[in-house]
């Protein structure tokens, strides 16, 4: 017997046409297997359109005219999401903030070594930033103490930086231990700070999501400098609510 | 800008100097996208990365799109092949991949007392369907949750037409066996006259 295999997917979805579908009525007549089939077939179709599709996210906010004209004209060779990353968020300063945060409020004694090891994966130079996925809560408290952090860690100078940031990628212990987001994610957490502190100056150099007093934040490590080529001289942490991108605090320091 | 205006006119329009067309593109497909996304994935968040993805990698490729293809067969292959991609990375680097499968920030909230067994049929469902192998899964997805025609699929997959309702069929298959509603375990690939390249 011939089963009328590449006929049972539309005759089980009702897409077939009369003349075939009589074709198929009757070989299913006499054939309890393509019976069988068509019914299971049948079966998870129904099952599959039963399941209820969430709302996706607003992407049309996200690719607004200034966002889509930054994405044609930018450096193709880049990633997408790295586009907001300033030359200036070289692996070397990356590694710098993440050095500094394993002393920050309550954020994982490993999330500093692991971040470095993202920055020496991207390559040298490369200003790679990916969404890490924190499970601290901030408070001013927190965040002040983040950004002195970071203060203090500038006394250290750059083949030191460079020596430790290696040592901790080459730690195994170290692997794993910060859960990053995609690039889609990372994008729209650093999209959603933007549009929080439009017109404040600075290049996001780390980017998280973690809370802030309880509420769900997108927390960015920014260096602000006055241009020109002239270093950085401040650094601040912005942090925005992941629901609406509203302003929920801001805390800055002079390096 | 209304909706009887054309996907094509509205590329045209971009591809003239005026981005919010495109915007009205993301606006008008980004919850199909994220359907399809979603389905092939498994994961909220990953479906939410994969589809703005898609749409960025369309906007770089808008300049080449020749029309040959209707905008939402080109707009799926991109998609589909974003969602191999994420596939193949999570094969990779499975150390990095965040996987918030259910309770993610973008599934449903919690099931109130009286909607428990849906939701619980539901994340059954969404398992079974994880459980189905990715090109057949791709080739259901398509099908059934975006109610493509055949033909379409066939020019989204680029293969040949008889190979798209043999996946079609056999991930139904496999998801009704996963389900626990098919009559009887088969393996499908054992009938005779099954091979997937029948055109």
């Amino acid at each position: 017997m011939t089963h009328p295999l590449d006929r049972l997917a539309p005759f089980a979805d009702g897409s077939l046409d009369p003349a075939e579908r009589a074709l198929v009525d009757e070989h299913l007549r006499s054939c309890a297997r393509c019976r069988d089939e068509v019914a299971a077939a049948r079966g998870a179709r129904d099952a599959v359109r039963a399941m209820p599709v969430p709302a996706g996210p607003d992407l049309a906010s996200v690719f607004t005219p200034a966002r889509i004209s930054e994405l044609t004209t930018a450096h193709p060779q880049r990633p997408a999401w790295a586009k907001v990353a300033p030359a200036i968020a070289a692996a070397a300063v990356v590694a710098l903030v993440a050095l500094a945060l394993p002393r920050l409020g309550g954020s994982s004694g490993d999330a500093g070594t692991t971040a470095a090891d993202a920055a020496a994966e991207s390559g040298a130079g490369a200003a790679a930033l990916r969404l890490e996925i924190a499970d601290t809560d901030y408070d001013e408290l927190a965040l002040r103490a983040a950004a002195g952090a970071f203060v203090a860690s500038r006394a250290v100078e750059g083949a030191d930086v460079g020596d430790r940031a290696t040592a901790g990628a080459a730690s195994p212990a170290a692997a794993g231990a910060t859960r990053f987001a995609g690039p889609g994610r990372t994008e729209r957490a650093i999209a959603c700070l933007h549009r929080a502190f439009r017109g404040f100056p600075g290049d996001i150099v780390r980017v998280q999501q973690a809370a802030f007093r309880g509420t769900p934040a997108y927390v960015g490590f920014v260096l602000e400098g006055p241009g020109a080529g002239t270093p950085p001289d401040t650094m601040s942490i912005w942090v925005a609510a992941v629901d609406d991108c509203s302003i929920l605090t801001l805390t800055s320091a002079r390096l | 800008m209304t909706e009887a205006e054309r996907d094509e006119d509205l590329v045209r329009r971009f591809r003239a100097g005026e981005p919010d067309a495109f915007t009205e593109l993301v606006r008008r497909h980004q919850q199909r996208v994220y359907s399809l996304c979603l389905r092939v994935l498994g994961d909220a968040d990953a479906a939410a990365d994969v589809a703005q993805d898609t749409f960025i990698t369309v906007l770089r490729k808008l300049e080449g799109f020749r029309g040959e293809a209707a905008f939402t067969t080109w707009l799926h292959r991109v998609a589909v092949n974003a969602c191999y991609d994420e596939l193949r990375r999570r094969k990779r680097r499975p150390a990095l991949h965040v996987v918030p499968e259910e309770g993610s920030d973008r599934e449903p909230g919690p099931p109130a007392p009286d909607h428990a067994d849906e939701v619980a049929g539901t994340r059954d469902a969404a398992a079974a369907l994880a459980s189905v192998p990715e090109e057949f899964r791709v080739a259901l997805v398509l099908a059934d949750v975006q109610d493509m025609a055949y033909e379409q699929i066939a020019q989204v997959l680029d293969v040949p037409i008889g190979t798209v309702k043999s996946r079609v069929h056999r991930g139904r298959l496999a998801l009704a066996a996963a389900l626990g509603i098919a009559p009887e375990a088969r393996e499908p690939s054992t009938r005779p006259g099954a091979s997937e390249e029948e055109p």
